[in-house]
C-alpha cells in the first residue's frame, strides 16, 4: 500500500514536472554540517555593546579543553579610566563566554595573542600596550581569576607579538613572534622570535633574518625591515618552525614590498646555542629556506579591501604528529586584476623543499593554518565578495586530506561588508585565530552581527540580546543596539 | 556660588546615609569605580551566575535602582548581580546599600568588585544617592584633572591657525608598521597660558591621521578650532623639534580625548591648576 502511494506521489511530480511548469530554482544554501557550532561571543551582559571587536585570537587549555581564551580588540567597558583590557573566557567548550579584565594595559590593548602551555595551563601573553605600545610578555598561572596578568619582560619598538607556547618535562617554552625594531637602524633583521625555556622567567631575542632586509631609506628612515608578521609552529616532538616575511625592497610612493617567505626550524626546540639555523637554503645556502621567493605584497594601512587594510596576512601550521609536514600561507597581489591573493604550500621534507601553490583564493585575508592530530589540515580565511552594497566578507573553514586536492569547504558567515562603517583598522582584523583540539577545528573570526540567519549558514548562537526575525540587536531594556563588529567562536568537526 | 550650593547639597544628601560610609574625605584620593546601584542583599556566600569563582566575599544583589553603569552594560532594576565586597561581615541577607563598584566579569549576568559602599536605610529618600553619587563622580572628574594638568608641560587656551602634514626629518622614524601614525601638525594661536608657556604666542602639536587601533580614538585638529589644549613635549614621534617661521621649536602632543577641552572649560581648568589639591 505505501509503495502504491509513493509511486502515485513520484508519477505526480513528474506529470508536473513535464506539463509546462518550469524547472524549480535552488536557492536554498546547502545544510549545515552536523556538530558545527557558532556563537556571537558578545555576553549577554554586554547586549549594548557597539565597539569593532576585530582581530581575534584563541587559545585552548591544554588538559581541559573545555577551557579557552580568547581576545579581541575589545575595549573595557568601565571606559576610559580603566586600567585594564579583557580577554574572553569559556570553561563549557565554547558555548559561552565571558569577559575578564585582566590584561595590563588600560581600556584595550593595540595587538594581542596568548597560548597556553602544554602541561598545568598557564597563560602566556604577547602585546602591544595602548598607552605607549610597548611589547608586554605576560603570564597567568590562572586565566579566569582576576588576578591583572603579570609581565614578565617588556620592550619598546615592536610589532606583531604571535605567542606559541608549549611544555617539555618541568619547563614551560615559549615562542613570541615579533618584528623588533630595535633591529632597525643596525643589522635591519627585525623578524624575531622571543625564545623562553624557562616559563618566561628569561627571554632571548632570535634574530631569523639571515639575508638583507628591504632598506627604507629613500622612505625618510635611514634603516632596514621585514614584515610584521612573524609566526612560530610547534609540532609534538619539539620541532619548531617559524614564517616571517622577507622584506626585500619597499617603494616608498606605492607601498608595494617585494618579499620572500622565509621559514626557518629548530630540531631542538630553539633553546640551543644557535636557535633557529636548522634549515638553510638549497640556493644561498643561507639560514632559512625561501618558501617562495619575490612576492608583490601591497603594504596599505588604508581601506584596500572592502574597508580592510592589507599587507601582512602570513600563517604557519606543523603536522603535531609528523613534524617533517609543514604549510605555510601568505597573501599577494598576482597582479591578474586581484586585490589579494592567498596562497598555501607546503613541505614534506622539513622544510627543505615546497610545492607549487596548493591553493590559493583571490581578494581574501586572514589565513590561518592548522593541523590535526589526523593530518587533516584545516584552512580559515575570509573572502570579500561582491562590490558596494552587494559586498560580502564569505568566512571559510576549508579542510584536506590530500594537500587540497580534495577539499570540504565549510562556510562560516556570509557577512555584509560595507556596513558597519569601520571604527579603525583592522575592520576584520590582520589575523584570526585557528587550532586544532582532537577532533575539532576551533577558531575565532570577526564580522558584522546582524542577527540574521542567512548569513550563518552553519547556523549560530547569540549571547546577547538579538531578534533574528527582524535582524535587530537589543540592549535587554527596550532599546535597539546598532549593528557592530563582533567577535565569533566555531567549533567545526575534523574531516576524517 | 553655584559650586558651593551643590556641594552643601551634595553634603546634606550624604548625611541622609547612614554611617560606615567608608568613602575617602574630599582631601583624599575619590575612588574609582564604573558601576553605581542601590540594592539589597539577597545572599551572602553566593553568585548571580556560574561563571563567577566561589568566593565568601561573593554577595548576590537584587538591583532597586542603577544609578551608574557602563553604556554597554545590561542592568536595570529588579536584576540580580554579584558583588564581591571587601568585607562581607559588613552584610547580611535584607541589607540594602548604594555599592560603587567596578565590574569585573561580563558573562549571563555582571560581577563587580566593590570600591565602597554606603548603608541605606529603609525607606531613605533616592534623592540621596544620586547627589552622593555626583558629588563622587565631580571629585573624581576634578582629581583626573588635576592629574592631567600636573602631567602636561603646558596648558593654553588658543585656537588651531592651520593644519599640515608633517614633514618628517631624515632619521625622525623607526621604519614602516601597521601602527605608523601618519603625523599632522596643528599650530595653535595661544589666547592665553594656563601653564607654562609664557611669552609663546604659537606652539606646534603633532597628532595622528592614522586610522590605526593605536590612534583612532587621539584627538584630531581642525583648522578654526578653539580650545583648551593640555600638551605634553612631543616624546612619541622621535623627533621632538618643530620648525615654525623658520625657527626650531618643541612640538608637542595631545593624544587622548581628555586633553583637548572645549574654550568654555578654560576657567575650570585655570582654577584645577591654580588651586591646591581638595581645594578647587
Amino acid at each position: 500500500m505505501r509503495t502504491r502511494t509513493m509511486l502515485v506521489v513520484v508519477l505526480a511530480i513528474t506529470a508536473i514536472m513535464f506539463l509546462g511548469c518550469p524547472p524549480p530554482v535552488q536557492t536554498n544554501p546547502p545544510p549545515p554540517t552536523p556538530g558545527v557550532r557558532v556563537v556571537d561571543m558578545i555576553p549577554a551582559a554586554l547586549s549594548g555593546e557597539t565597539q569593532q571587536d576585530s582581530e581575534p585570537f584563541l587559545a585552548i587549555h591544554p588538559t581541559n579543553p573545555q577551557a579557552m581564551a580568547a581576545s579581541a580588540f575589545t575595549l573595557n567597558p568601565g571606559g576610559p579610566s580603566s586600567t585594564t583590557a579583557p580577554i574572553f573566557i569559556s570553561q563549557d567548550g565554547g558555548q559561552t563566554w565571558t569577559l575578564n579584565n585582566v590584561v595590563p594595559s588600560p581600556v584595550q590593548t593595540i595587538d594581542i595573542t596568548h597560548a597556553f602551555d602544554a602541561g598545568s595551563g598557564n597563560l602566556f601573553g604577547g602585546i602591544l600596550r595602548s598607552t605607549d605600545g610597548n611589547l608586554l610578555e605576560l603570564i597567568t598561572t590562572n586565566f579566569s581569576s582576576p588576578t591583572v596578568m603579570t609581565t614578565q619582560a617588556s620592550r619598546p619598538d615592536d610589532d606583531q607579538p604571535f605567542v606559541r607556547a608549549t611544555t617539555v618535562g618541568p619547563n614551560n617554552r615559549i615562542y613570541i613572534g615579533s618584528n623588533d625594531f630595535s633591529q632597525f637602524a643596525t643589522t635591519g633583521h627585525t623578524a624575531t622570535v622571543d625564545v623562553s625555556g624557562n616559563g618566561g622567567g628569561s627571554y632571548s631575542q632570535v634574530r631569523v633574518e639571515s639575508r638583507n632586509s628591504a632598506n627604507m631609506t629613500a622612505c625618510g628612515s635611514p634603516g632596514s625591515q621585514d614584515g610584521p608578521s612573524i609566526r612560530p609552529s610547534i609540532a609534538k616532538d619539539n620541532t619548531i618552525y617559524a614564517a616571517f616575511f622577507g622584506w626585500r625592497t619597499f617603494d616608498c610612493s606605492t607601498g608595494m614590498v617585494n618579499s620572500d617567505v622565509v621559514v626557518v626550524r629548530d630540531d631542538s626546540g630553539g633553546v640551543g646555542a644557535t636557535p633557529f639555523t636548522d634549515l638553510k637554503d638549497p640556493n644561498d645556502t643561507k639560514v632559512g629556506v625561501r618558501a617562495v621567493q619575490g612576492v608583490n605584497i601591497p603594504w596599505s594601512n588604508q581601506q584596500t579591501l572592502a574597508q580592510e587594510r592589507v599587507g601582512s596576512t602570513l600563517s604557519l601550521a606543523v603536522d603535531p604528529n609528523n613534524s617533517s609536514m609543514v604549510y605555510v600561507a601568505w597573501a599577494d597581489r598576482v597582479g591578474n586584476g586581484d586585490i589579494y591573493t592567498i596562497h598555501v604550500r607546503r613541505s614534506t621534507d622539513r622544510g627543505v623543499h615546497w610545492s607549487s601553490d596548493l591553493f590559493t583564493q583571490q581578494n581574501a585575508t586572514n589565513s590561518a593554518l592548522a593541523v590535526a592530530d589526523n593530518g587533516t589540515v584545516g584552512l580559515l580565511y575570509q573572502a570579500h565578495v561582491g562590490t558596494g552594497t552587494a559586498g560580502v566578507w564569505e568566512t571559510h573553514l576549508i579542510q584536506t586530506k590530500d594537500a587540497f586536492s580534495t577539499r570540504q569547504d565549510g562556510l562560516l558567515a556570509t557577512t555584509p561588508s560595507d556596513k558597519p562603517p569601520a571604527q579603525y583598522l583592522p575592520y576584520l582584523g590582520d589575523y584570526v585565530g585557528l587550532m586544532a583540539v582532537g577532533n575539532e577545528f576551533r577558531g575565532v573570526f570577526s564580522a558584522n552581527n546582524t542577527p540574521d540567519n542567512s548569513h550563518f549558514p552553519q547556523g549560530v548562537t547569540y549571547q546577547r540580546v538579538a531578534d533574528f526575525n527582524s535582524h535587530t540587536l537589543g540592549d535587554g531594556q527596550g532599546g535597539t543596539v546598532d549593528v557592530s563588529i563582533d567577535v565569533f567562536y566555531f567549533s567545526f568537526p575534523v574531516m576524517t | 556660588m553655584r559650586r558651593r550650593i551643590s556641594l552643601s547639597r551634595s553634603l546634606l544628601a550624604t548625611a541622609v546615609l547612614v554611617a560606615s560610609s567608608q568613602i575617602a574625605p574630599a582631601q583624599e584620593a575619590a575612588p574609582k569605580f564604573d558601576l553605581a546601584i542601590v540594592g539589597t542583599v539577597m545572599q551572602t556566600g553566593a553568585s548571580s551566575f556560574a561563571a563567577v569563582p566561589a568566593s565568601a566575599n561573593n554577595l548576590v544583589v537584587r538591583v532597586e535602582k542603577v544609578l551608574d553603569k557602563p553604556k554597554a552594560a545590561m542592568l536595570k532594576a529588579g536584576d540580580s548581580m554579584t558583588m564581591v565586597v571587601r568585607d562581607p561581615s559588613h552584610f547580611a541577607k535584607g541589607t540594602r546599600a548604594v555599592f560603587y563598584a567596578t565590574a569585573w566579569i561580563y558573562g549571563q549576568g555582571i560581577a563587580a568588585r566593590e570600591v565602597t559602599h554606603d548603608l541605606v536605610p529603609a525607606g531613605a529618600a533616592e534623592a540621596a544617592s544620586e547627589n552622593r553619587l555626583q558629588q563622587l563622580r565631580s571629585q573624581q572628574r576634578d582629581q583626573d584633572l588635576r592629574a592631567r594638568v600636573t602631567a602636561a608641560d603646558i596648558v593654553v587656551v588658543g585656537k588651531v591657525s592651520q593644519v599640515h602634514p608633517w614633514s618628517k626629518p631624515e632619521g625622525g622614524i623607526r621604519g614602516v608598521s601597521e601602527h605608523n601614525p601618519d603625523w599632522q601638525e596643528a599650530v595653535i594661536q595661544v589666547q592665553s597660558a594656563i601653564k607654562g608657556a609664557q611669552g609663546q604666542n604659537q606652539v606646534v602639536v603633532r597628532f595622528p591621521k592614522s586610522m590605526d587601533i593605536a590612534w583612532y580614538l587621539a584627538p584630531r585638529f581642525q583648522q578654526g578650532q578653539s580650545g583648551t589644549f593640555l600638551l605634553k613635549k612631543d616624546v612619541v614621534s622621535g623627533a621632538p623639534k618643530a620648525m615654525l617661521a623658520g625657527a626650531a621649536v618643541q612640538a608637542y602632543t595631545a593624544l587622548t580625548s581628555v586633553d583637548v577641552l572645549s574654550a568654555e572649560d578654560a576657567e575650570h581648568v585655570r582654577a584645577i591648576a591654580a588651586g591646591p589639591p581638595g581645594h578647587e
